[in-house]
């Protein structure tokens, strides 16, 4: 009886997520095997895979600016990434007194992120246009030279760094704002106690506090950032010369560009190992 | 004091620097939006004649490259709400499993939700094509449905586990001493009291599928089957882009989730503490 | 992690779920509202015509005999073509009106899908892999279209192009015959539409400052002038040359690249479509044409944003006058004007075709672009049958309708007026536009770009875009000249030795 009961509840447990569970194995598990094991075979549009062993990775090195997909991930990811968690921390922290205007400040830093990327991004590129620009608009009057923002790869790849801290920037500042507000106030009337001045305070008191969520945010926002399509496409489209390119622009190129599958799956596996290492260790610190 | 006071004068101009940088392309979106043509080379950041010409060309679609925009429109909000209404209905079911449910398995189930929730979407994007071929159902609203349930679903779920978690537990004992089995308390009980939170994760999900670009962009094939952000962002791949029109139709297609966003900032940004929405 | 549990009022509830609601209406309304109105009239006349078709089991062949009845074009049912546009609406307007009147003779249902030009390739080969294929695509960028043979996805269409091969002009049936791999032959895989070459279009009065009125067609005399112009203009900030240099240029820049590899002797390949890039003077030709293009670039003759152009970007340079003189496939400049504003297009600018290259070489490339029919195309019979009746009836209307940005591949059609005259009229008694390109290409030794005949050539050119790439790398990460050569030459090897 006891167990009839327990196994029904268990069952009733399974029949409720099955739902999930169903999709989890179809379209996440599925698709992961299935980008890994096609990616040893050479498959063509409208040709059934035949297999190749590491032809496609061979295939992706040789390529011509293939090099710079692991560049602009470091870039993007490296850089780009810990810029913005150090800036949102700057911000929150400076959020972190009761000043007048505080709610709306929040409301409107909202904005960007509220808005969808592609608008954004449309506003972005025909700001930063090499030609009637805003930018270069202003600079011709002020009797600068233009620059060419996204044709040259160095600014170009910056103004991907700038637009994704202008994007997300607002959204890391608020989340980490909301960790600062969380720190219970008599533990800086205890410090203040002991005399600490502002600096002391933050460095022993306020940060350790805060580092586990930093560290959270920051390797959220690094997944998502190795994983990000849209803004380099929409932005450069991998423009100048393929080297703002990354791993999932090229695997769109590749795929639907070149109608090469095979190196579009490749193109993954450079990148799954990084991820699934970071989604691990992201685990172990979340647990429940 | 004067410390205090050095510090504030530091903290507005840092914010006035910080929040021209946020908002101006926003100002800029809008502002192309109403210039006439001939101004939209300036500048100058104020319209002179503003005009809204571009709207009026949006909602008669007098422009031979936007002929499907309105169908296009109506594709996003198919999408977005089918998500929304399936998304719903997975995370309600799978919230409550594993909340209440001590299941075995219950733990690799959260570890799984918190794995697709993390995981890049784009990852898949490519061998999403392939199953959805396999499934014949490339160039079909479903294709995109299901790729935005199985990405919206995990933050979905999450929330819905800790909502349920804060009910009280006896709520639930006393209904099952009633006779009660555990679909009558979960369409009785859980649904009804955990219904703002389902809300709130059915506008998650609306606004997410809303704004997908990628996986419309591989999944749908034909002009008539895209949704709105291809759209637009397929008009600044043509050899003239027509600024101002692309910028109407990006603030357009804007405003809802714009407005969804801001009618649930509270609960977004109470969120934001667990990590929670995707950025 | 905090856990206090979030709760949203009963009127947030009421307010998100009325919003929804609004929106979805006012979707739905503007769908139906905005749904053309003259479709509905076509469903009422084909309703017969319908209903006919689906009915019997084979249509085709039923549907044949009628033919013999009613002794006019045959009612093959309905077909799917997908079309592309770029910025210029006419060719929309030809396009759509070619297919309503061939709708209107045959009463077959000819359902029309625009893309616009850039998104065509991909979109034909996510379709071929969903095998959901539309009947009729364009080759508008032509690489896909001996891709495509190569990958065995294209019907055969010699028996369509038989009935006007005489006509053909000589030359493009180079650029439609493809070597199918998994056939192991070579067939016609495509209808020729159109020619273009790479064109210059001058502002006359920035020109003047070289002193002369019109270039010389010799390469120096032609480019000397140019910067003679140049050094005058630049003071008001006019650049010598609007080239796009970047790599967003799908075609523009790797067709001018070309045009200038041969102007300097170069035969990247053979005629027997073998690669031929250890030839030295194949080397050489293409090292002289990087330091050619990419000196214009950093001597300062170009402005900075060409790196950033799309095909659309070297128009508007000149659109916005910004620039002495523009290089461009097609006429799709003047083409521009004429519909914008003919003073301009009659008194203020003119068209000149490619110089002849430095040692006199006076070749042009041709691109040969046109329509493809797939292989598991749904409507073949419909979709051969309408391209009969197109290029019998409505290819004429349909390419002058162009607005003469193409040549027509066809001599009957060439010979109109309108393309060895251009539109001239009693008071505008030359055209210095329009007839440049098909009396160039008529006048001087043409060959088809490499990039439509061979097809690892044109996935080197075409989806990989090798040129503008080479030198971005020249200008941007400063690399010499001879590697970059190298480099590209290389390249073209490695991806000929994996068509075979």
């Amino acid at each position: 009886m006891k167990i009839a009961s327990r196994v029904k509840k268990y069952l009733i447990g399974y029949i409720f997520a099955l739902p999930f569970i169903i999709l989890f194995i179809l379209f996440v598990i599925y698709p992961l095997g299935y980008t890994f094991s096609l990616s040893f075979f050479r498959k063509m549009i409208g040709t059934s895979p035949i297999f190749v062993g590491f032809d496609n990775f061979i295939y992706l090195l040789s390529y011509p600016s293939f090099n710079y997909a692991f560049l602009n991930s470091i870039v993007l990811a490296g850089i780009g990434v810990n810029l913005k968690m150090f800036l949102a921390l700057i911000m929150a922290v400076l959020l972190n007194v009761e000043f007048r205007g505080r709610r709306i400040i929040r409301a409107l830093l909202l904005l960007p992120w509220a808005i969808p990327m592609v608008p954004s991004l449309v506003t972005w590129r025909w700001m930063l246009d090499a030609d009637y620009g805003f930018f270069n608009n202003s600079f011709a009057l002020m009797g600068l030279p233009r620059i060419p923002f996204l044709g040259i790869y160095e600014s170009a790849i910056s103004m991907a760094v700038v637009y994704h801290i202008w994007r997300i920037l607002p959204f890391y500042t608020l989340l980490l704002l909301a960790g600062l507000q969380s720190i219970p106030r008599e533990i800086y009337e205890s410090a203040d106690v002991d005399g600490a001045n502002w600096w002391q305070k933050f460095w022993r008191v306020t940060f350790p506090l805060i580092k586990p969520l930093y560290l959270i945010a920051t390797l959220l926002s690094t997944i998502w950032t190795l994983g990000d399509f849209t803004t380099i496409w929409v932005l450069t489209r991998g423009a100048p010369a393929d080297t703002t390119n990354v791993f999932a622009t090229f695997a769109y190129k590749f795929a639907f560009q070149v109608a090469n599958f095979g190196a579009a799956y490749a193109t993954f596996v450079f990148l799954l190992p990084v991820i699934v290492i970071l989604i691990i260790v992201l685990l172990r610190r979340i647990g429940d | 004091m004067s410390l205090k006071r050095k510090y504030l004068i530091t903290l507005y101009f840092v914010l006035a620097f910080i929040l021209l940088f946020e908002i101006f392309p926003i100002y800029w979106l809008g502002l192309t939006s109403v210039r006439p043509i001939e101004e939209l080379l300036d500048p100058q950041p104020w319209p002179k004649n503003p005009t809204a010409r571009a709207y009026v060309t949006v909602v008669t679609l007098d422009y031979f490259q936007i002929e499907h925009f309105h169908r296009q429109l109506l594709n996003s909000i198919i999408i977005a709400l089918a998500t929304a209404g399936f998304s719903m209905f997975v995370s309600s079911l799978g919230g409550y499993s594993l909340a209440r449910i001590r299941f075995p398995g219950n733990t690799i189930v959260s570890k799984a939700v918190l794995f697709t929730y993390i995981m890049p979407p784009s990852l898949l994007a490519i061998a999403f094509f392939d199953i959805m071929n396999i499934y014949g159902l490339v160039n079909t609203y479903p294709s995109v449905i299901i790729a935005m349930t199985v990405f919206t679903t995990p933050f979905g779920l999450w929330i819905m586990k800790q909502a349920i978690r804060s009910i009280p537990i006896e709520v639930e004992e006393s209904a099952l001493i009633d006779g009660a089995n555990r679909v009558t308390i979960f369409f009785r009980i859980i649904i009804p009291l955990t219904a703002p939170v389902l809300v709130a994760l059915a506008t998650y999900s609306f606004i997410q599928a809303w704004n997908e670009y990628l996986y419309v962009l591989v999944l749908m094939s034909d002009a008539r089957m895209f949704t709105a952000p291809v759209a637009i962002a397929s008009l600044l791949q043509v050899d003239e882009i027509p600024w101002a029109l692309v910028s109407a139709m990006s603030i357009v297609f804007s405003i809802p989730p714009v407005i969804f966003f801001y009618a649930l900032q509270k609960y977004m940004v109470a969120g934001l503490t667990r990590g929670a929405v995707k950025a | 992690m905090s856990k206090e549990p979030i709760k949203l009022d009963r009127r947030k509830f009421v307010y998100a779920g009325l919003g929804a609601v609004a929106i979805a209406a006012i979707g739905i309304a503007a769908y139906f509202a905005t749904r053309p109105p003259e479709k509905i009239v076509e469903t009422v006349v084909q309703t017969q015509v319908q209903t006919q078709v689906q009915t019997v089991e084979k249509p085709v062949e039923i549907v044949k005999t009628e033919v013999v009845e009613k002794t006019i074009p045959a009612k093959v049912g309905e077909l799917d073509l997908w079309w592309y546009i770029s910025w210029l609406p006419e060719e929309k307007i030809a396009t759509l009106e070619a297919v309503r009147a061939y709708e209107a003779e045959t009463g077959n249902k000819v359902n029309l899908t625009f893309y616009p030009a850039v998104d065509v390739n991909p979109k034909v080969y996510a379709a071929i892999e969903a095998k959901k294929v539309p009947d009729l695509i364009p080759n508008h960028y032509w690489w896909l279209g001996p891709q495509l043979a190569y990958a065995g996805q294209l019907e055969d269409l010699s028996d369509v192009v038989d009935e006007f091969k005489n006509d053909l002009i000589p030359g493009v049936i180079n650029g439609i015959t493809w070597y199918d791999s998994k056939k192991k032959a070579t067939g016609i895989y495509a209808v020729p539409l159109t020619l273009d070459c790479v064109l210059t279009h001058f502002w006359k009065d920035f020109y003047a400052n070289s002193g002369l009125e019109t270039p010389p067609e010799d390469w120096d005399g032609y480019f000397s002038s140019i910067k003679k112009a140049h050094q005058i203009t630049i003071k008001d900030g006019v650049y010598g040359f609007g080239w796009p240099v970047g790599d967003t240029s799908p075609s523009d820049v790797g067709s001018i690249f070309e045009q200038i590899v041969r102007s300097h002797g170069g035969d990247m390949i053979t005629p027997d479509l073998k690669l031929n890039v250890d030839d030295p003077k194949t080397k050489k030709a293409v090292i002289s044409a990087l330091k050619f293009y990419t000196g214009l670039y950093k001597e300062g003759f170009i402005p900075e944003g060409a790196t950033t152009w799309d095909d659309g970007g070297n128009n508007n340079a000149f659109h916005t006058r910004k620039v002495i003189q523009v290089a461009n496939n097609t006429l799709s400049i003047p083409a521009y004007w004429y519909s914008e504003n003919k003073t301009y297009y009659y008194e203020k600018m003119f068209t000149r075709a490619w110089p002849f290259g430095p040692e006199g070489d006076k070749r042009l490339e041709a691109n040969i672009r046109g329509v493809l029919l797939l292989k598991d195309a749904p409507h073949k019979e419909a979709a051969k049958e309408f391209l009969r009746v197109f290029m019998k009836k409505f290819y004429k209307q349909w390419i002058i309708g162009n607005e003469g940005r193409f040549v027509p591949t066809l001599k009957s059609v060439v010979e109109d007026p309108f393309f060895q005259k251009g539109r001239v009229t009693t008071a505008r008694p030359i055209d210095p536009n329009l007839p440049i390109q098909p009396i160039a290409l008529a006048t001087r030794p043409v060959v088809p770009a490499n990039s439509v005949v061979h097809p690892a050539y044109a996935q080197v050119v075409g989806p990989e875009n090798i040129w503008p790439k080479t030198m971005m790398r020249i200008i941007t990460e400063g690399l010499s000249i001879e590697t970059a050569a190298e480099q590209a030459l290389n390249r073209f090897k490695t991806v000929f030795q994996e068509y075979k």
